[in-house]
């Protein structure tokens, strides 16, 4: 099922796993000026890996979610904005690089390197929009991580990185 | 699963609107309270230094043949800035801004971090300044 678009503040709608259960699915978003940002920037990669690795399901994969950073976070006049950040990990079995310029390059499909997880950070900021639902937050920020030994599937150092774990999915 | 066609349309679609190519660049990013020193577009791996610094490695710069060290972050700017005596009216110098880094962590780990990556990246890339204006909040500025 394609992913709704365009609603309220938000670019892209995409599916996720509940933080409170992960057998429920629920919406997150990619901020218009988080996404224009990336488009001003040239950030041609991270786009790929958005639409390649987190849209269309690709977020559902997720094994692990975590909640709260553990470092300083502003936003606004919320001085514990680290607080309201949801994380979820998993080992993506693609990436995507863009090669080429924007006008005549392509995205390449990778195997990527062997213990990383690819996280996404999520803001919680729960908001209804008419005839789409609730859409809990926005989506911050995508990249690869080192996996932990202990924890596949996991960031390295979650523990220390994230104040608590929501949930974890066998697979 | 989409195929790397069908989202190669939906980045050219995406971008359609934009006139140039990737340059290096440094921005604050207003949203996770970063500063973020890019020097290429590529698929990253962050690690971790400490809470406050992360460098951007290429996951795939053995195939590439290019640098391995493609950028790093500097986490909860506002406060470091404003810590560290930094005007947030006007563009930070990144210099100036390693240089509080190695004051405020003086450690063999961000030593290695700012002298053997971050400074010869900002060279190299030319990247000398960065905009935080859009950190300006309800922190007093420093006098």
């Amino acid at each position: 099922m394609r992913n709704i678009q365009r609603v309220g503040p938000y670019a892209e709608i995409v599916e996720a796993r509940s933080p409170e259960n992960s057998s429920n699915v629920i919406r997150v978003g990619v901020r218009e000026d988080s996404f224009q940002h990336l488009l001003h920037h040239n950030l041609a990669t991270l786009v790929a890996q958005f639409y390649g690795m987190i849209q269309d399901g690709g977020l559902l994969q997720a094994v692990h979610a975590f909640k709260g950073l553990n470092r300083p976070l502003m936003h606004g006049d919320d001085e514990h904005a680290d607080k309201s950040v949801v994380v979820y990990s998993w080992r993506s079995e693609v990436d995507y690089v863009w090669v080429g310029s924007r006008f005549d390059g392509k995205p390449v499909e990778k195997s990527p390197p062997p213990n990383i997880v690819f996280a996404v950070l999520i803001r919680e900021d729960p908001e209804t929009f008419p005839g789409v639902g609730e859409v809990f937050g926005s989506i911050e920020r995508w990249s690869w991580i080192k996996e932990d030994p202990t924890l596949p599937h996991a960031p390295i150092d979650w523990h220390k990185r994230y104040a608590e774990t929501l949930w974890s999915r066998n697979i | 699963m989409k195929t790397p066609d069908q989202i190669g349309m939906q980045v050219r679609e995406a971008f359609a609107t934009q006139s140039s190519d990737f340059r290096p660049c440094a921005f604050f990013d207003v949203r996770l309270d970063c500063i973020r020193v890019i020097a290429r577009d590529c698929s990253v791996l962050e690690t971790r230094i400490n809470e406050t610094l992360t460098v951007l490695e290429d996951n795939y710069y053995q195939e590439s043949g290019q640098n391995q060290y493609v950028g790093f972050t500097i986490k909860g700017a506002r406060h470091f800035c404003n810590q560290n005596g930094f005007d947030l009216s006007y563009p930070i110098n990144i210099s100036a801004l390693l240089d509080a880094i190695l004051k405020r962590f003086p450690d063999l780990a961000v030593q290695f971090f700012v002298n053997g990556i971050a400074r010869p990246l900002v060279k190299e890339t030319k990247i000398d300044r960065v905009d935080v204006s859009g950190a300006r909040g309800t922190l007093p500025q420093p006098a």
